[in-house]
């Protein structure tokens, strides 16, 4: 349990001819927020979903809390909690009969996972729609039942596609509390996000994807350099300018 | 300039979904519009070597041009009635809810041109009836009693006024009705048109059908009385006026087309006239109910209290499938509705007197066998939309999963089966146990069609269905019939010959049931997911 709560191994994914993602290497520590950072079509979504196994990778390894993705699918899949950018929803449940039914697929007791639900949909201000039916939810109010969800079995591993693109600021800052708390609690989160404030505030470390390959991976104060004042925006925009390097 | 803009990005459509585009990422050929283009053209061939046959029949019967024209006009009214029946929604999708219809609509085009824009579009996509039942039917009467040139040059148009009738009234009749009812039922009134429209016509069907069949022992009398003298139904049918074209073209009398040339000209243009003026005064109000259907505040699932039954994985399958299925109503009506009318299908399709009740009783249970592996198995995964994703997140295997909704489906289809039993038995005067005996012999034939139902949604499904009847795309409505015909065809042979060979036949209903399970499982561990 000491190992980190991700590790890929040069992942690459292919769409047809187009190489989406190459040879990707990267680590996201126990404790940790690691931002994801990238344009538009860099490959952050399809590494994420590579993780989650709805993609398969044409090489490369992932191994989630110490568990191999290939060799034992099922047992990563227990140890990730994954929040995509368009919720997987059951439209016609309500949020805490849909808990109800994700505590079932991942085998935690009602006993355990009745107070945890009750717990995360205070924590998340959805205690009062709770009974309400998914399809009458805001998009705002449908992010943070999916954020419940993925955090419903305790992964050791959560990742986040998104999640806080469209969120109101009151939304945005519970959202960020809430994994601030995970992380605090000894799990690895990864968000990939394009909000490069939001990353700067948030992230303990950053790795920017440009064209499927990792240009630039480290700390704030890493990635600017040594008594530079450059923004994260600064470093973002030049690292995916085309011609630069990767890392 | 709109018309040549719309022209080019329908084409780009069309190639990219039959040949794939090579764009950055890739080649992206969508191998099931081919296979469904495929299919489509070899069920055309069927019905045109069918009807080839039945009118090679009737000539040798000494059926001339006119009696066979009848024969045609009955196909054409089918197909036109059949257009009605499962594609009308289609065609209301298209017209109010389409994808790009918010973008024609802030475009600077005319309300007028964007409602043709949209009829046009919903041309292709409905007119798989015309192509696979009318055009062929139509050729094979060709074939038979040669058209004139003129004549084929008047069909095009006549199998358009045939596709624009149906459509056009249809249209106009469901923009009223989602115009009137409550903001809530919108999206459901306008699924259940579809179910509506499938129980009127069996209905009618169900009084038209034996009273042809009554007059079956001379065909050539029956069709040379109707072309003389044919029932008002028939008379006022789009069908009979293109048939009335085709007798013309063979005859080579072309003053015998004006009367119905000008019939099928006017319905179409008064049907297609109420669509566009009822679209007018009521597209706008109708789209924004569409829009806003998704928000229904106050739609409650019920009052708060614990839900944890404990009834683990195999528990919280069928809770949920039964939450959502008690929800969503037009699913669970036309569920019910459609278990009814597969349940009468032997009664309409045969005549009564010359089947014995038991074997009757076992007919409809077999009929309604193969009709739930369509109506509940094959769209158990669609429905759960997205949802289905879970299946590839969560740490259950496939074949466990899919081995649930076999067993949350077999929760529903096996009570109504019982009760199909039971009530129809009892109907046919047959004791209890006679009925309980049926219901037991048609069991595999139950669970091998919901098995290859599963294995139909895993491959076919469409998550982001927009109407209950077309939970699978198009390729797979297709193949569903074609699976369908097959195991109906099997089974009420096996019936029909007092049920040979023991418990084999069930034996290998159980194997295929298995096969069937383990593919579904597969395809659903494969299934892309976006």
């Amino acid at each position: 349990m000491n190992g980190p709560a991700l590790r890929i191994h040069q992942l690459t994914h292919r769409y047809g001819s187009f190489v989406a993602v190459k040879a990707l290497d990267l680590e996201v520590r126990r404790g940790e927020i690691l931002g994801f950072l990238g344009p538009n079509g860099a490959g952050k979504t399809t590494t994420l979903r590579c993780c989650a196994g709805l993609l398969a990778a044409a090489a490369g390894a992932i191994e989630i809390a110490g568990v191999s993705l290939a060799a034992d699918p099922l047992g990563a899949r227990a140890r990730l909690g994954f929040v995509p950018d368009r919720p997987f929803f059951y439209e016609r449940l309500s949020a805490r009969e849909f808990l109800d039914f994700i505590a079932a697929i991942y085998d935690v007791s009602p006993q355990v996972a009745g107070p945890r639900a009750d717990v995360l949909l205070r924590r998340l201000e959805l205690e009062e729609a709770a009974d309400d039916l998914i399809e009458t939810y805001s998009h705002g109010m449908r992010q943070k039942v999916s954020l419940a969800a993925a955090l419903l079995h305790e992964p050791p591993l959560l990742m986040l596609d998104e999640p806080l693109t469209g969120l109101d600021p009151i939304g945005a800052r519970t959202m960020k509390d809430v994994l601030r708390e995970s992380a605090g609690q000894g799990h690895g989160v990864l968000v990939s996000t394009h909000l490069l404030d939001v990353a700067e505030r948030l992230c303990d470390r950053v790795v920017i994807l440009h064209h499927g390959e990792k240009r630039a991976e480290g700390s704030l104060a890493e990635l600017r350099g040594a008594g530079s004042s450059a923004t994260l925006e600064d470093v973002f925009l030049a690292m995916t300018r085309d011609g630069v390097t990767p890392a | 300039m709109i018309w040549r803009g719309w022209a080019q990005s329908r084409w780009r459509l069309f190639r990219n979904a039959l040949l794939g585009h090579r764009g950055r990422r890739g080649s992206r050929a969508r191998p099931g519009t081919l296979v469904g283009a495929l299919l489509a053209l070899s069920l055309a061939g069927i019905i045109y070597a069918g009807m080839s046959a039945a009118f090679s029949a009737l000539v040798e019967a000494g059926a001339g041009p006119r009696e066979c024209g009848v024969l045609l006009g009955i196909l054409l009214g089918a197909a036109a009635v059949g257009m009605l029946v499962f594609d009308l929604h289609e065609v209301v999708a298209t017209v109010v809810a389409d994808s790009d219809l918010q973008l024609l609509r802030t475009a600077p085009i005319a309300p007028a041109h964007v409602f043709a824009i949209k009829v046009i579009d919903a041309l292709p996509r409905t007119s798989v009836l015309l192509a696979t039942i009318a055009v062929p039917a139509l050729v094979a009467y060709a074939r038979a009693h040669p058209l004139a040139p003129w004549a084929w040059a008047a069909m095009g148009p006549a199998l358009l006024a045939l596709w624009l009738i149906p459509f056009g009234f249809g249209s106009a009749l469901t923009l009223v009705i989602l115009r009137v009812v409550p903001g809530r039922f919108v999206r459901e009134a306008m699924r259940f048109v579809t179910t509506f429209f499938v129980l009127g016509l069996w209905l009618v069907n169900s009084f038209a059908l034996p009273r042809v069949a009554d007059r079956s022992g001379d065909i050539v009398g029956w069709l040379a009385g109707a072309a003389v003298d044919a029932p008002p139904a028939y008379r006022i049918s789009p069908g009979s006026w293109v048939a009335s074209l085709a007798v013309a073209g063979a005859l080579d009398t072309p003053s015998a087309t004006l009367a119905p040339a000008a019939r099928l000209v006017v319905t179409a243009a008064v049907a297609l006239a109420l669509a566009a003026l009822v679209a007018a005064a009521n597209l706008d109000i109708v789209q924004a109910r569409m829009a806003g259907v998704g928000i229904r505040r106050g739609a409650t699932a019920r009052p708060r209290r614990r839900r944890m039954t404990g009834g683990g994985f195999l528990g919280a399958v069928i809770a949920r499938d039964g939450r959502m299925l008690r929800r969503d109503w037009a699913v669970f009506a036309d569920v019910l509705i459609t278990t009814g009318l597969w349940t009468l299908l032997p009664i309409v399709a045969a005549p009564l007197h010359e089947i014995a009740k038991p074997l009757l009783l076992r007919a409809m249970l077999f009929s309604l066998a193969v009709g739930l592996g369509y109506e509940v198995g094959a769209r158990a995964l669609p429905f759960e939309r997205r949802g289905l994703a879970w299946a590839r997140l969560a740490p259950v295997p496939t074949l466990q999963w899919t081995m649930a909704r076999w067993l949350s489906v077999l929760a529903l289809a096996l009570p109504m089966a019982v009760v199909a039993a039971l009530v129809s038995g009892r109907a046919l005067g047959l004791p209890v146990a006679e009925s309980l005996g049926a219901f037991g012999q048609s069991l595999p034939a139950l669970v091998m069609a919901i098995s290859i139902g599963l294995w139909t949604g895993a491959r076919f499904g469409n998550p982001d269905w927009t109407h209950q009847r077309a939970m699978l795309s198009g390729t797979g409505r297709l193949f569903a019939v074609v699976l369908i015909f097959a195991q109906g065809t099997g089974w009420i042979m096996w019936i029909w010959v007092d049920a040979p060979g023991g418990l084999v036949v069930p034996a290998l209903g159980a194997l295929v049931s298995l096969l069937a399970l383990a593919a579904a499982a597969q395809t659903l561990g494969r299934r892309s997911v976006t």
